[in-house]
């Protein structure tokens, strides 16, 4: 009997094991396939395989889920979106060709007639129509970055979209991932979205829900010439920086994203690998808790940024992964404004601010006081950015220096951002995608109108209000940098650095180009193998 | 033997609703908004505003006291709905099914390669018990549990994958991927288990009827295959059963190292997005293999050694 039991426990343990050894692969395919090809950048003498890692989980091929939107549209090159930003920012047409604000809430845009989806149907207004309202509908974010509300088929290749508010930012929302164009039949019978049917020059092959792994191959019908070698990609999921960078390392990815500072060097020296580093259109940013009497005095808010060393923030502690400001933006935008003062390093103007505003070291302490209080500030950042932790702790640095007492607290991003709005930090250092949408108002209207720091500036909302309200490109510039020259000079909120990018790429790519204006980062159609 | 599986079967589901509950309310109190913690998982710091957040609230309900979201979700759970992923938007079993055959490779992997060594090697030590064998095994065992799983892992990857190219960095690339995690998995295991074989071994060495075995002129391979061995698995079956549980949770890290497609890399993001649902769904998957394996080792012992009866006490 006991044996008997035994020998069923066991079978039953054997049993999931086979079955689980047998595996449960959810490969989903559409026609046409050429099947997998993981191994190795080249199969037979006329493929040419770029193996790419994306840093984060893939579970769907849903153009609603906007990690997933970020990997079709940029690194797979599966999708496409209306309207596209150039390297400089600057919007281009793309799947649309031109558009038009015809009403206080809404746009016409006229569609490109020549272009087709992966399963050969005519891209046309009703299926821009569909795509739209799948990603309004499924797309939590969708609504409130875009301010989309409907969208109509005025005609074959003309829609017309309907705007919650006025807003002449439409067309650069209109470049966002959020808003790839899919064909209706990426949907099956059950509703569910299970092949991105894009107009991509590459189109869907193999993915694998379970490992998160995609496949992609040319699309022989796109609708402009392409010259690059690369006849499929595969994209694989790779959450950690660490293993990303190992992976190039030992030749099983071509291009890697965000590897650690730390392997820089060793990337360097490898034989198999280039590292190319980018600035890009994020920014770190610190702000100041200005509901608290520390902050409310200028001289102390520009002090704290004179105390700070951006050029040696950038190449030594950031490795040189990043710019050193010379406003709050990125230079290469058209927008911003280089002419402002930003404070630069002058740890003895910061201590003669500092004395104006009464603080001293009366006590002989090696600390400012001001009214026999300690001088104390509480640094927060968040986790997931790593150049974050590094720029604070070099802070509270270069705030030792001049006789400031810091602690700093690294947190999940909800949690750090739970204590801004409680008011418990002192500075907080935060990281944005100053281009999420490439327009000149986006940045300053998103963190400096609408922030929970306590900042407020009415003739600087006043300028962004009216950037936001002209459809003259160039008066939207001037609007822009004019608050950028407000903020400046108010000093809440500083940029202590800008963001850059570092890519290892396998000594086989050739031709990779960086657009700063990516949500992420682009792996351009060109990128070709060696 | 039934009375005593369907009292631990009780006993399983009461430990299972504890720890889901301790898990939903520890969720909760931990810094940071649930809505916000979504949104930013989904669509960065970009997406979070107060026009998206109230469409979030409203979409998963966040808006309701937190008792009563609990009392829902406990509901559905008992019928089998583990509801549906913030992060994901796709149901958590759904979700589960995906990846939980891969834990379970993995983890049996580890395991099988844990026994295979720790059992002879354990035995072995004993058998060459203060001489250099025994020496070697124990500074070996020290070593191996004494190195955190996550600087193995590196370790392994430089040496087997960068230096000698004979194994993938991480990814399921084939079978020889699962190598390098179930190697670093099973370090920890195989470490307790061959110390814990070796002491059992020695025990039983020491005892009189293995003397009155050697003495009656039985050849030393029959003592130890008839009468050491069947004395000192017994023990060591509970100690496979307790580690397997540590392999469970201990796979969370490795999984995600070796970029292995998990439950802990599902548990992981869903932890940086405050993803409930997908939370509970992992740690009660995790708990409830816990729980049955335990319950099968305990069988198995009693199936083993025959003065274990289970009637509520051993005797």
């Amino acid at each position: 009997m006991k044996k008997r039991i035994i020998s069923i426990l066991l079978a039953a343990v054997i049993g999931v094991s086979m079955l689980t050894a047998c595996g449960s692969e959810t490969k989903e395919t559409i026609s046409g396939a050429e099947g997998s090809s993981e191994a190795g950048a080249e199969n037979s003498a006329d493929e040419k395989v770029l193996r790419i890692a994306f840093p984060d989980t893939l579970t769907t091929v849903d153009v609603a889920n906007v990690t997933s939107a970020t990997m079709l549209k940029e690194v797979a090159g599966v999708c496409e979106t209306l309207v596209h930003a150039d390297e400089d920012f600057t919007l281009q047409p793309n799947l649309a060709t031109e558009w038009k604000m015809t009403g206080d809430n809404t746009w016409e845009f006229k569609l490109r007639e020549d272009v087709l989806f992966h399963d050969g149907t005519r891209m046309d207004a009703e299926a821009v129509k569909w795509s739209i309202e799948w990603e309004l509908e499924n797309n939590s974010a969708f609504a409130g970055s875009t301010y989309i509300e409907s969208v109509e088929a005025l005609d074959d290749f003309t829609v017309q979209f309907t705007t919650s508010q006025k807003t002449t930012d439409l067309p650069a929302a209109l470049s966002y991932v959020g808003t790839v164009i899919v064909s209706p039949s990426s949907v099956n019978s059950d509703g569910e979205f299970v092949t991105a049917v894009g107009t991509g020059y590459y189109k869907q092959a193999v993915f694998d829900e379970m490992s998160g792994t995609f496949e992609c191959v040319v699309f022989e019908d796109y609708w402009q010439p392409v010259e690059t070698n690369v006849t499929r990609r595969v994209v694989r999921s790779i959450t950690d920086a660490s293993a990303r960078s190992l992976a190039v390392q030992n030749g099983e990815i071509d291009i890697a994203s965000d590897v650690p500072f730390s392997d820089l060097e060793t990337l360097a020296n490898s034989e198999n690998v280039q590292v190319s580093k980018f600035n890009t259109a994020r920014t770190y940013f610190y702000e100041y808790n200005l509901k608290k009497d520390t902050f409310q005095d200028e001289r102390v808010r520009q002090a704290l940024i004179y105390a700070i060393n951006k050029e040696e923030i950038v190449s030594d502690v950031l490795l040189g992964v990043g710019g050193v400001p010379k406003g709050m933006l990125m230079d290469d935008m058209p927008w911003a404004n280089l002419e402002v003062d930003t404070y630069d390093y002058d740890p003895d103007q910061a201590l003669s601010l500092l004395e104006e505003a009464g603080y001293t070291d009366s006590d002989n302490d090696g600390y400012l006081d001001k009214d026999g209080e300690k001088l104390t500030l509480k640094l927060i950042t968040f986790t997931k950015r790593p150049g974050c932790q590094l720029i604070v702790q070099a802070t509270q640095g270069y705030y030792a220096n001049i006789g400031i007492d810091t602690s700093v607290e690294v947190l999940e991003w909800s949690a750090m951002n739970e204590l801004i709005q409680n008011g418990d930090f002192d500075m907080a250092l935060n990281s944005a995608a100053s281009a999420y949408i490439p327009t000149p108002a986006y940045y300053m209207d998103t963190y400096y109108k609408n922030n929970d720091i306590g900042y407020v500036n009415e003739e600087l909302n006043s300028l962004l209000d009216d950037c936001k309200a002209t459809t003259d490109m160039e008066e939207k510039y001037e609007y822009s940098k004019k608050a950028q020259a407000l903020a400046q000079e108010d000093a809440a909120i500083f940029t202590p650095a800008l963001y850059g990018a570092v890519f290892a790429l396998s000594k086989d790519v050739d031709n990779f180009q960086y657009n700063a204006a990516a949500h992420d980062f682009i792996v351009p159609y060109e990128t070709s193998l060696k | 033997m039934i009375r005593y599986i369907v009292k631990r079967m009780v006993t399983v589901f009461v430990v299972l609703w504890m720890v889901a509950t301790l898990t939903y309310f520890t969720v909760h109190v931990t810094p940071g908004d649930t809505a916000t913690a979504i949104l930013y998982s989904v669509g960065g710091e970009s997406a979070v505003n107060s026009e998206n957040l109230e469409r979030i609230q409203s979409k998963y309900d966040l808006d309701r006291p937190i008792y009563e979201q609990y009392f829902e979700w406990v509901i559905n759970a008992f019928k089998g709905e583990l509801g549906t992923s913030y992060k994901y938007n796709k149901p958590v079993f759904y979700m589960l099914k995906l990846r939980v055959p891969n834990t379970i490779r993995l983890g049996l992997a580890a395991v099988a390669l844990s026994v295979v060594i720790s059992i002879p090697f354990g035995i072995a030590s004993a058998l060459h018990h203060n001489r250099f064998l025994d020496h070697v095994g124990r500074i070996f065992t020290l070593l191996i549990s004494s190195f955190p799983s996550f600087w193995v892992a590196i370790v392994l990857i430089i040496v087997c994958a960068l230096k000698l190219k004979l194994l993938p960095v991480g990814g399921m690339q084939g079978p020889q991927s699962i190598i390098l995690p179930a190697v670093t998995l099973s370090m920890g295991m195989t470490a307790a288990t061959t110390r814990m074989m070796r002491s059992s071994m020695l025990d039983v060495m020491s005892q009189d009827y293995i003397w009155a075995a050697r003495a009656k002129g039985m050849k030393w391979n029959k003592i130890i295959t008839r009468h050491m061995l069947k004395n000192a698995l017994p023990p060591i079956i509970t100690v496979i059963g307790l580690q397997i549980g540590h392999i469970l949770g201990g796979a969370v890290i490795i999984e995600n190292i070796f970029s292995w497609p998990g439950v802990g890399g599902l548990l992981i993001d869903a932890v940086n997005a405050k993803d409930t649902p997908m939370i509970e769904g992992c740690v009660l998957l995790i708990a409830f293999g816990y729980a049955i394996i335990n319950l099968i080792v305990d069988i198995i012992y009693a199936c083993l050694d025959p003065k274990v009866k289970y009637t509520g006490e051993d005797t």
